[in-house]
């Protein structure tokens, strides 16, 4: 008899908020194209990371708009960044967009995905909660970042109760993702 | 770059509807979404499972209030431990009786820090009345879910002095309360 252990390594090359293995969220909700809820609101959403892995880039599952400025970046959950893309315009529609960043190795944990946008009017696949305070209670904090889309080195996390937005961010760990 | 210094294996909010949650919640999709009503009755606690994978320590209770809190209901949230036949036994920790506040808020009060190893754990919401009184839930009609629910119940307890061990019975109907603990002391 053979045994091969299995590689330590992810399971998937993609960590996501709404993938069953990562995300905090658990409610079959539908995924759809909706607009940015805030300018310069950052949506800090948690995911739990079962095996060290090294995330290369950050995406984003864009919806039938794009349209101004975004930013992608890991955070811990203490509210350090690990890694972040800086300002980027939106592109592409109804697709991923993948953002380079500095390579970071993580051990197993929870970390937020975060996001910001500068307008409204770029839209991302989201699940839709109207009830509040469904979202709040996942976990997903927020932070008003002011006039600013870049996501800041240390975060001051916010709880925003009347949030219904729970956007679908990634992290790819594959090098040729 | 490497980071590990500040990492934990565990999830912010610790609840039924979030990841260590023993719910049905993936297998099936029938659920409905999230949505605001009465609780299920009063001088009443509700258990549902959880299983807990790491070690955790849990700072703040917390529930989701419905739009509807002018009622004033009392309300706590305990951690009960898990009998070898796992049911809800040993209250760990409960939160202190609090008045329901905000409306359409998640309302957190403070307990002492708790550490809790890996193994099966079950959450108790309490509440003393339904009268004017919301929480947020979710829930299926589903027959077969609520077959393999595994939620408990137990009626005419005191809301902040809830008993220990348990003596519950199954529940029927299979609602999910937003409720649980934090493990970290804010926001």
């Amino acid at each position: 008899m053979s045994y091969t252990a299995g590689a330590r390594a992810p399971a998937m090359p993609i960590i996501s908020t709404v993938d069953t293995k990562h995300a905090v969220f658990t409610t079959a909700q539908t995924i759809a194209s909706g607009t940015y809820p805030t300018a310069f609101l950052a949506l800090y959403v948690p995911v739990l990371i079962e095996s060290r892995c090294i995330v290369r880039k950050l995406g984003i599952a864009n919806g039938a708009t794009a349209s101004g400025n975004l930013d992608l970046g890991l955070y811990s959950v203490d509210g350090v960044r690990l890694t972040s893309a800086g300002s980027t315009a939106q592109a592409g529609t109804s697709a991923e967009q993948w953002l380079d960043v500095a390579d970071v190795t993580i051990q197993p944990g929870c970390y937020y995905l975060a996001v910001a946008f500068d307008g409204t009017t770029g839209t991302v696949q989201r699940a839709s909660l109207s009830s509040a305070p469904a979202v709040a209670a996942m976990g997903v904090l927020t932070q008003d970042l002011g006039a600013s889309v870049v996501l800041p080195a240390t975060a001051t996390f916010a709880r925003t109760h009347s949030l219904t937005f729970y956007p679908t961010l990634m992290a790819a760990t594959a090098t040729n993702w | 770059m490497f980071s590990s210094a500040t990492s934990r294996r565990v999830p912010t909010m610790i609840s039924a509807v979030t990841s260590w949650g023993q719910m049905p919640w993936r297998e099936y999709y029938d659920y409905g979404a999230p949505t605001a009503s009465a609780f299920a009755g009063a001088n009443y606690v509700r258990f549902d499972p959880i299983f807990v994978p790491a070690p955790a320590t849990i700072r703040r209770a917390w529930w989701a209030n419905g739009p509807t809190t002018t009622g004033g209901a009392s309300v706590s949230v305990a951690l009960y431990a898990s009998t070898s036949d796992g049911v809800p036994g040993v209250k760990i920790v409960e939160c202190a009786a609090t008045t329901q506040g905000t409306a359409s808020q998640v309302q957190f009060v403070d307990i002492a820090d708790t550490w809790i190893g890996p193994g099966s754990y079950w959450i108790a919401l309490a509440v003393s009345s339904v009268t004017n009184t919301t929480f947020l839930r979710t829930g299926s009609s589903s027959a077969a879910i609520d077959a393999v629910a595994s939620q408990m119940q137990q009626t005419g307890i005191t809301v902040g002095a809830l008993p220990s061990p348990a003596t519950p019975d199954i529940a029927g109907g299979h609602v999910n309360y937003f409720c649980g603990f934090a493990t970290t002391a804010s926001p």
